[in-house]
């Protein structure tokens, strides 16, 4: 310090000041954008406060204008009406068996694939990745009558097979998935395999645990595509037994000449718990950089 | 690597349409088979609620005397609302409902099960044309004539005239089994319909000491007469801010708008059925008073946007005096909405027509439900004895007795009578039927749908400014011809 | 190998290029297999169509040649008001959910555990709940008269400032698209958040220490090693938001019918009418080849520009 001039130092303390404030700026800008993060969320959530709520709110109440923010007369009636007399709980468990049954068999067909389209060299993969790819291009009314008439010469109409045969290839999955896999470096397979790694031990092994992020939101996304495709299960379910949540509530709310909002929030917060629920479990895989360093070491 | 690969992408997609296309010219045009109503009869899980000891015996030791069992797939509109149904408080959902006049055949019917859908109104048109392209419909759908027709034009459905005996039809009110007269087949079965007119709170209009400006006793009217009560209440400022209030964001209820079309004189339908009539002087002139209305408040702004709902909500909260609907708005759906609480203006509710440029009122819209069969591969002649007399059954007096109760409607047959009788909005809608006729709203027209949802776009467009009325009509017949390619 | 060596050279090493890529075969054929039966096939079959008079009677089907496409191109005058719309919202939409969801992801990402699941999980809800809750919602916050947007622009002195009436959002054509684009937004920004924070934890803690020890600012680290980390994960985003908004109908259908005067008519409403209350499957196929066309083009150069391998 002693060897500084005046003008050296008084320099240094300048830039010092500007770093400072620029720090503070940095800082004061994060700190605003995490604000508007906090607010965005919340708007986010809104719907949902709103669905919820309007399940426990008379008709009166629930069109009145200025909207209630809260219910003022809370009532149960709505979820009694939902309830009573259907079967609410086989129309949930069939949902629920579709929608685990799409995610477990995309999730396994997608990371298989993922792994081959990212991370391997053969004739032909490029053709094969298109092909994936074009088939997401469209919507589903174009193959709905294809599909359907290979369900009934299939006989499986009213069948679990219908609900989620179909989708056993999921190609955003494995699109995903590819995209996940081309981030894992190549020295990390190429180890494995001087160790004496069999292909499928490469990608049990090294491979899957780096990808776990990518499974927790394929298997959320997987499951979300099984439990809401609402058209599909409409036409290939007859038997009261055999229909799955949403198509249930629709027929059950029909036929009410004046519908009740109440009722129909209250379907649509049926349908939404077990989703939170299997988000909530599946939140635990996008833990940060898993086993990134045990790996290494 | 990846860059030059790719130009192979649109080539083999090509080759494989090529390929498909090939596949499907050479394959057989018929679908095949699949014997699924000899099927699901084995398998007897079935919905009913006959005793099931009844049903066993019959199954494993057929006797020479039981008939052949029978299943039956019925799918219907969800248009009985329990709530409404009069003399069940026991009904808890639509389908009960429809159980309950299925069971009564079935009790003299044991042979016969029947399978109910109750599907909402969203869902219908889903479900059930997926399910006649795949080679599976129901053998029985109930439906709405503007949609069953679309099914007849494309010659699914089975003659009724040559499965239902004569007598029988003889019973049933002429015209309307006109309207369901298609390329030549009978196609369905009326069951009920409704008549539209227009809905006018007469209690804004006493307040305001207005009364003798609404025609109360002959309900005829000219527009200019129309136009001065609908100006004078809302000047009168006793809550009134849009007395005509409607919408053209969809093309449901369209009836309330076009009936400004009939009303000038003008028709919106060609009488050959083969597109629109709009080209002419009167349907210009209901545009252009309808654009007046708007433009000078008397029309709810939000008519653009606006669902249905909406509409009532305006009415019912007395913004709004006058609506279209008809006898069941004024028995039904008003004292419904009382009950909830949702009338929270002073409602007096009657039953007008709608204003006219003419020198008389003109014809009333009307809107049949009726019963289709649908033709099925595989079905043996029996089983199609055994479904037409279900059929009839379903449209039998003492039903159509009772869903015109429920649901405010009128009857098809001549054996019913009047279910309503005494009612005076019954005995009113009647008088004007016999006195001006009905007006055709294309229900029975190929394209019908078509048409009817290209039509919105330009009313809206009139009513937002983007377009003349001269405009709108000229967008809207062009947009009839390019539909019907000519 | 034996079979192979009667094959002339060339066509030997093409054979021995596949037998050497077995295993990536064997990994691809549990998906495959029933893609091509369940998902590829249907599709290609449906497509076929559009050279159909196709209707519910499959006994009427009538092969036409290319009069569908004709009849879009000549004599369909809301198909190309759709196909515009729905190339504007993809313009307004696909950057927008982008940008916003890098954006949130980054600000996020170094907040706490519990913080990061919160936001996560509030911006994927409106994906989970549902298109008709979300659809009221929205048009009662977009009503011109009691809406909360017009609430909070007056509050905020919008309308007296520009000296404007207030405006219905959804009724009125100039600002229809864009509302329902706003609407897209919020619910397509979910999933890329949870890939992009779940792709920010792949990245390795070692880079961002070397770069913070030569002495990089947090914008240089953003620049120079996250976002090209992010890459692939980008491109995803990318193309499967093109993807999706192309196919948007569902905020359509329940919000505004294509209205006012065909302001929000996009291509998949097209469609779903035609297949569901035309019953004309074969022009709908027609479209559908269309709308292919056009996504697969936009896909590929996606692709090119975005695609280069990512090796490190």
């Amino acid at each position: 310090m002693a060897d500084f001039t005046v003008s050296q130092a008084k320099a240094e303390r300048l830039q010092l000041q500007k770093a400072v404030w620029s720090a503070r700026l940095t800082r004061l800008l994060w700190w605003l954008a995490v604000l508007v993060v906090i607010v965005g969320s919340l708007l986010s959530l809104m719907p949902i406060y709103w669905m919820i709520t309007g399940s426990f709110k008379v008709q009166h109440d629930a069109i009145a204008y200025p909207p209630e923010l809260f219910p003022t007369h809370p009532t149960l009636k709505n979820w009694e009406r939902l309830l009573a007399g259907m079967p609410t709980l086989r129309w949930l468990l069939n949902s629920f068996i579709a929608a685990s049954g799409v995610a477990l068999l995309g999730v396994i067909t997608s990371t298989l694939a993922g792994y081959a389209f990212g991370k391997k060299r053969f004739p032909g993969q490029n053709l094969l990745f298109w092909l994936l790819l074009l088939t997401m291009m469209l919507p589903k009314q174009i193959s709905l009558i294809p599909l359907f008439i290979m369900m009934r010469d299939l006989k499986w109409f009213d069948t679990y097979f219908a609900l989620i045969i179909p989708y056993a290839a999921y190609p955003f999955g494995i699109f995903l998935v590819k995209q996940f896999m081309q981030g894992i470096p190549n020295d990390l397979l190429d180890a494995a395999k001087i160790d004496g790694a069999s292909e499928f031990g490469v990608f049990w092994h090294v491979v899957l645990p780096l990808t776990k992020p990518a499974v927790g939101a394929l298997a959320i996304f997987a499951f979300m595509f099984g439990w809401n495709d609402y058209i599909w299960q409409l036409v290939v379910t007859n038997k009261q037994t055999m229909l799955t949540l949403p198509v249930g509530v629709s027929k059950l709310v029909a036929g009410w000449a004046t519908i009740d909002i109440g009722v129909g929030m209250a379907g649509a917060t049926l349908a939404f718990i077990p989703m939170l629920v299997i988000f909530l479990l599946f939140q635990d895989y996008f833990v940060k950089g898993i086993t990134v360093g045990a790996v290494k070491g | 690597m990846r860059g030059k690969w790719v130009w192979i992408i649109p080539v083999i997609g090509a080759a494989l349409l090529a390929l498909s296309l090939f596949i499907a010219a050479c394959a057989p045009a018929t679908p095949q088979i699949v014997e699924v109503t000899k099927e699901v009869v084995v398998e007897k899980e079935v919905v009913k609620t006959v005793v099931v000891e009844k049903e066993v015996p019959v199954l494993v030791t057929p006797t020479p005397e039981v008939k052949k069992p029978v299943k039956i797939d019925l799918w219907v509109d969800p248009r009985f609302d329990p709530q409404n149904v009069k003399g069940h408080p026991e009904l808890k959902t639509a389908l009960d409902y429809e159980k309950m006049v299925a069971n009564d055949y079935i009790k003299d019917n044991p042979h016969v099960s029947v399978e109910i859908q109750v599907l909402d109104w969203a869902d219908l048109p889903k479900k059930v044309p997926v399910a006649i392209a795949g080679g599976v419909p129901p053998d029985i759908l109930r439906d709405y004539l503007g949609r069953t027709s679309t099914y007849a034009y494309e010659g699914v459905t089975v003659n009724l005239e040559e499965v239902i005996p004569k007598e029988e039809l003889e019973d049933f009110l002429p015209g309307l089994l006109e309207l369901y007269t298609i390329n030549g087949h009978l196609h369905g079965l009326p069951i009920f319909y409704w008549v539209q007119n227009m809905i006018v709170n007469a209690a804004p209009f006493e307040k305001a000491g207005l009364l003798d400006m609404l025609p109360l006793d002959d309900h005829d009217w000219t527009f200019d007469e129309f136009y001065a009560a609908a100006k004078a209440i809302k000047e009168a400022k006793v809550g009134v801010e849009y007395p005509l209030v409607m919408q053209v964001a969809s093309e449901q209820g369209d009836y309330a708008v076009h009936a400004f079309i009939w009303g000038a004189g003008s028709n919106t339908w060609r009488d050959d059925c083969q597109g629109l009539d709009l080209d002419n002087p009167q349907a210009l002139a209901a545009m252009e008073f309808l654009n007046k209305l708007y433009k000078e408040g008397l029309i709810n702004p939000d008519v653009t946007t606006a669902g249905w709902q909406d509409v009532n909500n305006l009415f019912y909260a007395g913004k709004g005096v006058f609506m279209g609907g008809g006898m069941s708005t004024v028995n039904v759906s008003i004292p419904q909405a009382q009950k909830e609480g949702k009338v929270t203006a002073p409602m007096d509710a009657r039953m007008t027509l709608y204003p006219h440029l003419g020198d008389k009122p003109a014809g009333l819209p009307v809107g049949p439900t009726g019963l289709v069969m649908f033709q099925k591969t595989g079905r043996s002649d029996y089983e199609l004895q055994e479904i037409t007399k279900f059929l009839i059954h379903l449209s039998s007096e003492k039903w159509q007795r009772d869903y015109c109760i429920s649901s405010g409607q009128f009857p098809t047959r001549y054996s019913v009578g009047a279910p309503l009788a005494g009612d005076p909005n019954y005995e009113l809608t009647l008088e004007w039927v016999k006195k001006y006729g009905v007006v055709s709203m294309g229900l029975n027209c190929p394209h019908y749908y078509e048409v009817r949802t290209a039509m919105p776009a330009f009313f809206q467009a009139m009513f937002l400014g983007k377009a003349t009325p001269q405009e709108a009509i000229d967008g809207m017949m062009k947009a009839s011809k390019d539909i019907f390619g000519k | 190998m034996t079979v192979s060596a009667a094959y002339p050279e060339r066509r030997r090493t093409w054979w021995q290029k596949i037998w050497e890529a077995r295993a990536a075969y064997l990994f691809i054929l549990p998906a495959y297999i029933p893609f091509i039966v369940f998902v590829l096939y249907p599709l290609l079959n449906g497509l076929r169509l559009s050279f159909y008079e196709a209707g519910v009677n499959k006994a009427k089907w009538r092969f036409i040649g290319f009069d569908n496409f004709v009849r879009l191109f000549t004599r369909d005058d809301v198909f190309i008001i759709a196909l515009k719309n729905t190339f504007l919202f993809v313009l307004i939409v696909v950057p927008v959910v982008v940008v916003i969801s890098i954006f949130l992801a980054v600000i996020v990402y170094p907040l706490p555990r519990a913080a990061q699941s919160f936001v996560r999980m509030s911006f994927y809800m409106p994906v989970v709940s549902g298109g008709v809750v979300l659809a009221m919602v929205w048009i009662w916050i977009f009503n011109r008269d009691f809406g909360l947007l017009n609430y909070l622009l007056e509050a905020v002195g919008f309308y007296q400032l520009l000296g404007i009436p207030k405006i219905g959002w959804l009724a009125q054509t100039e600002t229809a698209l864009l509302s329902l684009a706003m609407v897209v937004i919020s619910w397509s920004i979910g999933q890329p958040l949870i890939l992009f924070l779940a792709a920010l934890g792949n990245i390795s803690e070692e880079l961002y220490d070397a770069a913070k020890i030569d002495g990089a600012s947090g914008w240089q680290i953003f620049w120079k090693i996250t976002l090209p980390l992010l890459q692939p994960t980008t491109l995803f985003v990318l193309v499967t938001t093109t993807i999706n908004v192309f196919q948007v109908f569902v905020v359509v259908l329940l919000m505004t019918l294509g209205g006012p005067a065909n302001a929000t008519q996009t291509i998949v409403y097209r469609i779903y009418e035609n297949a569901f209350v035309f019953y004309k499957y074969g022009y709908g196929a027609a479209m559908g080849v269309v709308l292919l066309i056009i996504v697969g083009s936009i896909a590929y150069f996606q692709f090119k520009l975005l695609g280069q391998e990512v090796e490190y």
